[in-house]
């Protein structure tokens, strides 16, 4: 058995490596979202909660994710996908390879879903969403560090026993700041930000782990994918570009395709996301591992 | 002229997961290979169609109008292929867990189809003419390859024999256009020449070959291959070699005294999928395990070298999250295709080591099957 930690190689948050491993069957990715379930998720954010904008976004998301890799019979089991939602108590939400997902939502809604009819015109269709993750009710600290703990683990066990698979994804979906055990959220914010930086230099053959996030609090506008620290004025946004990835070489031409605003340097974060920004982040940081997936 | 054609799927996925076709017809003199795009959806079922379409009829070309047609048989084969879901979904042998499956595949494949959703697949196919002569039609990056001796000719309708991962390809649904323009031509029967219809990995791995002068060594390698274990051995052996690891078809088009087309060799894929359906399934569905196939050729005293199938074990055990029980059926299954002979118990699969897995290997009569 290889000794724990023989493949976990901790080097400094290097753009040498190149995370462009595709996800496949022979080689599946891990993607883990962490997903804030605290009190202020309460709170109204484009027309609806917060808690019921992020668990669409994710459960959209996760429902994509198996429609790009069904081919008919089955979904490939391409990725692990892992979603751990966090208020005091840190929870797995849902967790499992993409047939065992697809499998098992927790149950089915109807949405209605435009889309062009063919022949030059768009028409209104119901569609039936497979649900996962459901938002919260009650009020909760945010325990920011718990969650990434979890992760950690979770990614350092996947690296120790698949050193040849694609690096990890983490993407954290929050809308403020670590607060937990009653600490000043500002020690909260550093102990989070050491923990998210050892993370960031954990590594394979492909390269770093990746963690993007994405802020779900428009108080402060909408800032995409930035490479300058002050181009977010808040503490809390300066925090979490802090413990963002710089966006890689390798994910250059997934950007392109979405038309998202990514040049050097800029880092996997949003702040102020919107709907169609939450998925595309969260779509994005997972395209590099699944390729360019369809027609 | 002998025809031998050979198939195989993915590392780490099954027969049934294989979206490469082929077909063979001697009554038309006509052969085909088709690969369905991953990045699509029941690209099975055009991939049949297109080569069901070119080899059944002489006169079948990939005109647009052929493949409109084509693509409403498509949509009628999507439509049977959820029908035929619902039904199993109603039958009272279906259990609880695949009620629950069923149930999402139904799903899936009615969104697909109302967000139209289509298939892709490339083309490649040759129709022997009167008079020594054979005319080719490909679309993608499947290939032909014409291999006088010396020289390898490679016909596919990429340009510059690029190989990547969007290669052209017909589109199931009639109102896109697909990608890329077919290429056709005419060639001459030269003697002692041998053609290849090949999919993309082996495209690709032949046309690198190219470069380094090596291409005849690979090339005697596929001429020699003389049963469907032996071309399961070559795709892994290039594989290692660097090989992309991807759906797999090769058809040998060898010449003899004869100018009569005949079958030799001819994998049947549906054969290798229904044996795959009756066979027992692993506890969980975590990434396909690699079969036993891997074991080498035997030694002198028919000997599996321990070494190679532990460490295959190992590595397959430990590529999932709940190892113990995937272990145990590696080990109830290899014991029966292998007939080994039980001497000691097998360890707890926490205190295996790659040494213990030999030594509990090494206890083991091994008898290979002749």
């Amino acid at each position: 058995m290889f000794p724990k930690g023989i493949w976990n190689k901790k080097i400094k948050n290097s753009q040498t490596m190149k995370n462009d491993m595709q996800w496949s069957s022979a080689t599946p990715g891990l993607l883990i979202i962490l997903l804030d379930q605290s009190g202020s998720m309460l709170h109204d954010y484009e027309g609806t909660t917060r808690t019921q904008f992020a668990s669409t976004a994710v459960n959209k998301v996760i429902d994509n994710i198996i429609q790009k890799n069904f081919d008919g019979d089955a979904p490939k089991n391409r990725c692990f996908i892992s979603v751990i939602g966090y208020n005091h108590n840190v929870k797995e939400l849902c967790s499992g390879w993409l047939k065992d997902l697809d499998a098992s939502p927790l149950r089915y809604e109807t949405l209605k879903k435009k889309q062009p009819d063919g022949a030059g015109g768009i028409i209104e269709i119901e569609v039936t969403q497979p649900v996962w993750v459901e938002p919260i009710q009650d009020d909760g600290a945010t325990n920011m560090l718990g969650a990434f703990k979890l992760a950690q683990d979770l990614v350092t066990q996947w690296i120790t026993d698949n050193p040849d698979r694609p690096a990890p994804v983490i993407i954290n979906i929050s809308d403020g700041v670590p607060y937990y055990n009653g600490k000043d959220p500002r020690i909260c914010m550093q102990e989070t930000t050491t923990l998210v930086n050892e993370i960031m230099n954990l590594s394979n053959k492909d390269g770093n782990v990746l963690v993007f996030n994405a802020q779900i609090d428009t108080s402060n506008g909408t800032v995409k994918y930035p490479s300058d620290r002050n181009s977010v004025s808040q503490e809390e946004a300066k925090f979490l570009f802090d413990i963002t990835s710089v966006v890689p070489d390798s994910y250059k031409s997934a950007a392109e395709k979405n038309q998202l605003p990514i040049k050097d340097g800029s880092r996997g974060c949003v702040f102020g996301a919107d709907g169609v920004d939450l998925i595309q982040l969260i779509d994005f940081g997972s395209s590099k591992g699944q390729g360019d997936r369809e027609l | 002229m002998k025809i031998n054609a050979f198939i195989t799927h993915k590392k780490a996925e099954r027969f049934m997961d294989c979206q490469d076709r082929f077909s063979v017809n001697v009554d038309t003199k006509s052969i085909a290979v088709s690969d369905g795009m991953g990045s699509s959806w029941q690209q099975k079922i055009w991939a049949s169609l297109l080569v069901e379409a070119f080899t059944s009829d002489s006169s079948w070309v990939p005109t647009r109008e052929n493949i409109s047609r084509l693509s409403y048989d498509w949509k009628k084969g999507v439509e049977c292929f959820i029908n035929e879901l619902e039904q199993r979904q109603t039958s009272p042998n279906c259990s609880d867990i695949e009620k629950k499956q069923i149930l999402s595949q139904i799903y899936r494949n009615k969104r697909n189809l109302l967000e139209r959703k289509s298939a892709g697949a490339t083309l490649v196919g040759i129709r022997f003419l009167d008079g020594d002569k054979f005319e080719t039609t490909v679309l993608g990056d499947s290939c032909l390859i014409v291999w006088d001796g010396t020289k390898a000719e490679f016909l596919t309708s990429q340009n510059n024999c690029e190989f990547d991962s969007y290669p052209d390809y017909f589109d199931s649904d009639p109102l896109k256009e697909g990608k890329g323009t077919v290429k056709n031509e005419v060639f001459n029967i030269e003697k002692n020449t041998y053609l290849f219809l090949v999919s993309d990995p082996f495209s690709e791995f032949l046309w690198e070959r190219t470069k380094d002068n090596k291409i005849k060594d690979y090339i005697d390698e596929l001429i020699n291959l003389s049963s469907h274990e032996d071309f399961e051995l070559l795709v892994d052996k290039w594989r290692r070699e660097g090989m992309g690891n991807d759906d797999t078809t090769a058809i040998i088009i060898s010449q003899d005294e004869s100018n009569v087309l005949n079958k030799g060799i001819i994998d049947k894929i549906e054969e290798f999928i229904e044996r795959e359906t009756s066979s027992v399934k692993p506890a969980n569905t975590t990434p396909q395990m690699v079969s036993s196939e891997n074991v080498q050729n035997s030694t002198n005293n028919n000997e599996v070298n321990p070494e190679d199938l532990s460490k295959e074990i190992y590595h397959n055990c430990r590529k999932t999250w709940s190892g113990i029980n995937i272990y145990n059926v590696i080990i109830r299954s290899l014991r029966q295709k292998l007939k080994i002979k039980k001497t000691e118990s097998k360890s707890k699969f926490e205190e295996l080591t790659i040494n213990s897995i030999r030594e509990v290997l090494n206890n083991y009569q091994i008898y290979k099957k002749s």
